[in-house]
């Protein structure tokens, strides 16, 4: 089974941000596995205690700290680029700290927000690579929702939006003879 | 909804023109319009007057409102206040664009009025921006603003409900016996 879930692992390595670190007490040893989270939620039972579950070092003490002083000089794609997600998912487990998570949690989203929003809502037509780089998964597709709302509205504005436009396919198969007689 | 169906929504608002035809009252399903004399100003729809200016066959009067000094009021008292002043038209920023864009040879001053409007959009915009920040950051639940034009709430509308969307799910990892599904799934 071991063999399996890292040979799993390896193949797929997307779901590398998935995986936490679980502690398998058995009587005889102790092995400490990557597991995928979507199998440890099944694996673990509060009654057997089969799995105990270690929290990532993100979601620990230290740098709830940090988040909770400023949330904004996070870098949270670096931090693991799911971390509101997978945050969620770690509540599963029934730590001790788990109202502590949840808050911290809460507080990032909302403590990040006005960036965003000033961010996505500002920045037309420019390079917005860093801006969304130190972004989490969520931020990055509530960024791209506001930069929608922008550039349908300046394209409104500049009279773009009711101009005719060649569709992408119609393009790609380069048959129009309109751009040879015209100049 | 897109910004080219708003400014759909916003030809509806009448406008006066002064027509150089003469017709009889034509009878549209909206409503009947005319008669139409040579001389005589007349109400109509934004979309009707467009047309007709581009076939050269009115004058549009600029409404009261898009005056130099009337914006300039108007964009003094919106920086004053904190919250929404009520605006001239509700389709202002639209009306705008539309009659500058056809006819600003009978708008007298077409640029600054461009420029003021543009000015009063941006302090709205910003004051909406600030009220969405304090919403989400104080955690309410409900929300009122008045005074605010379809085209501004549209701008917005799509950032601040997914915004609400994940918020909600992050509030609903505190209490997990309240949500359905106990955990949420990003």
């Amino acid at each position: 089974m071991r063999d399996f879930l890292s040979g799993q692992s390896a193949a797929s390595p997307g779901w590398d941000s998935w995986r936490s670190r679980v502690t398998r007490t058995t009587s005889r040893r102790v092995q400490r596995w990557s597991f995928l989270c979507g199998c440890q939620k099944g694996l673990y039972e509060k009654k057997r205690r089969v799995l105990s579950v270690e929290l990532p070092k993100v979601y620990r003490e230290g740098w709830r700290t940090v988040f909770n002083a400023d949330p904004n000089v996070v870098d949270l794609h670096k931090m693991g680029p799911y971390y509101y997600g997978l945050g969620s998912q770690m509540l599963h487990f029934d730590s001790p700290e788990n109202p502590e998570i949840a808050q911290t949690l809460l507080q990032t989203f909302i403590g990040r927000f006005r960036r965003n929003m000033d961010s996505s809502q500002n920045a037309y037509n420019e390079d917005t690579s860093a801006l969304v780089e130190r972004l989490d998964c969520l931020e990055k597709a509530l960024f791209s929702s506001g930069q929608s709302g922008l550039n349908s509205f300046q394209s409104w504005e500049k009279g773009r939006a009711s101009q005719l436009t060649a569709s992408s396919l119609v393009l790609n198969y380069r048959k129009r003879k309109i751009n040879d007689l015209q100049p | 909804m897109d910004a080219s169906e708003v400014e759909f929504l916003a030809e509806k608002e009448t406008v006066k023109i002064i027509p150089n035809f003469s017709l009889d009252k034509i009878y549209l399903i909206g409503g009947d319009l005319g008669p139409f004399n040579p001389g005589l100003p007349v109400d109509v729809p934004v979309w009707l007057a467009l047309n007709l200016k581009q076939r050269q066959k009115c004058r549009i009067v600029p409404p009261a409102w898009m005056d130099v000094d009337k914006l300039e009021e108007i964009r003094d008292l919106e920086r004053k206040e904190d919250t929404f002043t009520p605006v001239p038209s509700p389709y202002y920023m639209e009306l705008t664009k539309l009659l500058l864009n056809f006819a600003s040879d009978n708008i007298p001053k077409a640029d600054e009025i461009r420029t003021l409007v543009k000015d009063i959009w941006d302090t709205r915009i910003a004051k909406l921006r600030l009220s969405a920040d304090s919403f989400i950051s104080q955690l309410e639940a409900h929300a009122k603003l008045d005074n605010l034009t379809l085209m501004e709430i549209n701008t917005i509308r799509a950032f601040l409900l997914d915004s609400l969307n994940c918020l909600y799910k992050l509030r609903s990892n505190q209490h997990p016996g309240s949500s359905k599904g106990q955990f949420a799934d990003f």
